[in-house]
């Protein structure tokens, strides 16, 4: 299948940072995640990915077409969420939608004015006067508001309260539910962005070190709980992020498929108990390098 | 494009009031038809002016989450700088018709009027491709320091002059003054073509610009 994003070998190098050598390919229909600590390069990558900057090399292509000479076409059919949402900062919100509205040939006035009902945006506000986290529900009401093919996110959920967090997240799961359009976030928390994300990338210190199918992902690293002694020295020290506990230990697996069989009778006594690692601590684990 | 126009040209047309308005209201309350040299001197001040103001209140990052090329947005601006400066012309050329179209300093206002505007043109160009390059805060420093210098001048060599010899339609050079009127309309195309190089400089420097 044709990814409707992909990017190849991306390099991007400012004076004091570099984002190297990214190549991804979106699925279409999927909401893919780019999580990283702050500092990993995803705001890089995410204008980098919507040509906000130039590359320094590598190309993207987007729904099979390249920005050096579909830009245009490209940008009509993608709606950007940048982490610092940079409109006219001195006129309305009004007239920043106008004025966005006029360059999209499937604009929507309707259903924007709708969603900043919903999410409380007044029209009349002059931007500068609006908090970060309106900034951000202006711009996903723009975004949203296009008939566009493919979101992409950057850092959208940070600092909206937990309610209009959800309200978000739902708007992206019905966003790709027909299946034929993509979403791409990035966050540096995985908290409920985790839950919705089908394919996961992992970015740290300018690199893209990991990529996956998020359930494949969770298939292979499990917390191990067991009791002290129900399990064998070596198989202890295949284990990361061991923590000693009131009941006994828990340790991450990145690779539990190989030690199932080891563990099958801890399991069946009871001594050792598998559980479904959080994304957050398999992160942690990979940018540790462990 | 045309919201880009529209947005821009406010500023545009602010700053054309700015710089015309006090000289034509001195034209108008002193009769001294001198200070329709000021006027033509300062159209490299307003028209540079005019960049800074719409080049600082414009929000690229913004646009560039918008279907929109730089290359249109370079048109769209250049289209603008173009369009004044040659609307300014015009209004510089019917006053200056009205106040000196039959006396011997005609021609010599005339000269200074279309070289002031061709100068600017290419500036206005330079300024923008300044700006993309190099980004808004550099730009205001250039263009303050221009401005300020500019109107210094402006008034320094007018109150001379004027005082002197009655206008300084006499800074035009003699060739162009005193030339047939084809010289002119070579100054403009060679503008006009130092302007469309810059444009197309200006395409790749925006092409590339962060700002």
């Amino acid at each position: 299948m044709t990814p409707i994003l992909e990017a190849k070998s991306l390099t991007k190098r400012f004076h004091d940072f570099t984002l190297r050598d990214v190549s991804v390919e979106i699925p279409s229909g999927s909401i893919v995640a780019f999580f990283g600590p702050t500092g990993a390069g995803k705001t890089t990558l995410m204008k980098l990915l919507t040509h906000q900057i130039p590359a320094s090399s590598g190309t993207v292509r987007v729904f099979g077409l390249g920005y050096d000479d579909r830009e245009k076409e490209i940008k009509n059919r993608i709606g950007y969420v940048p982490q610092e949402p940079n409109f006219y900062q001195d006129r309305s919100v009004e007239f920043n939608a106008r004025f966005a509205a006029s360059f999209f040939e499937r604009w929507d006035g309707g259903a924007f004015y709708r969603m900043l009902d919903e999410f409380r945006v007044g029209r009349e506000k002059v931007v500068k006067r609006l908090s970060r986290g309106q900034k951000t529900l202006f711009s996903i009401a723009l975004a949203l508001s296009h008939q566009a093919d493919l979101l992409i996110l950057d850092e959208p959920t940070a600092g909206l309260d937990i309610i209009l967090r959800r309200t978000i997240l739902e708007r992206l799961r019905k966003f790709v539910a027909d299946g034929e359009r993509t979403v791409v976030v990035s966050s540096h928390i995985t908290d409920g962005l985790g839950d919705i994300a089908e394919y996961v990338n992992f970015l740290s210190e300018g690199r893209l070190i990991f990529q996956s199918e998020k359930d494949e992902l969770l298939a292979r690293w499990k917390r191990v709980h067991f009791k002290d002694g129900a399990l064998p020295p070596d198989l202890v020290g295949r284990l990361s992020d061991v923590r000693q506990q009131p009941f006994g230990s828990s340790g991450l697996s990145r690779d539990f498929l190989a030690i199932r069989e080891q563990l099958a009778a801890g399991i069946a006594s009871g001594d050792v108990k598998v559980e479904n690692a959080r994304l957050d601590d398999i992160l942690i684990a990979m940018h540790q390098g462990e | 494009m045309s919201a880009i126009l529209r947005k821009s040209s406010f500023f545009y047309i602010t700053h054309l009031c700015t710089f015309s308005i006090p000289p034509l209201t001195m034209l108008l309350e002193w009769r001294n038809r001198g200070l329709l040299s000021v006027m033509a001197l300062w159209v490299p001040v307003w028209l540079s002016s005019s960049v800074l103001w719409s080049e600082r209140q414009e929000s690229y990052a913004f646009l560039r989450t918008l279907p929109v090329t730089d290359r249109q947005i370079v048109r769209t601006k250049f289209s603008l700088a173009l369009g004044f400066a040659v609307i300014y012309w015009l209004i510089l050329s019917l006053f200056i018709r009205g106040a000196w179209g039959s006396t011997p300093e005609y021609s010599g206002y005339m000269a200074l009027a279309s070289l002031t505007c061709a100068i600017s043109l290419v500036l206005a160009g330079g300024w923008y491709i300044f700006s993309w390059r190099f980004g808004p805060s550099v730009l205001t420093a250039g263009v303050m320091t221009f401005v300020v210098i500019g109107i210094l001048a402006t008034w320094v060599v007018d109150v001379k002059r004027m005082v002197s010899i009655g206008g300084i339609g006499t800074l035009a050079p003699r060739w162009l003054a005193e030339g047939p009127w084809i010289y002119q309309a070579v100054l403009f195309a060679a503008a006009l073509a130092a302007y469309y190089g810059l444009m197309q400089v200006a395409v790749r420097v925006k092409i590339k610009s962060e700002f």
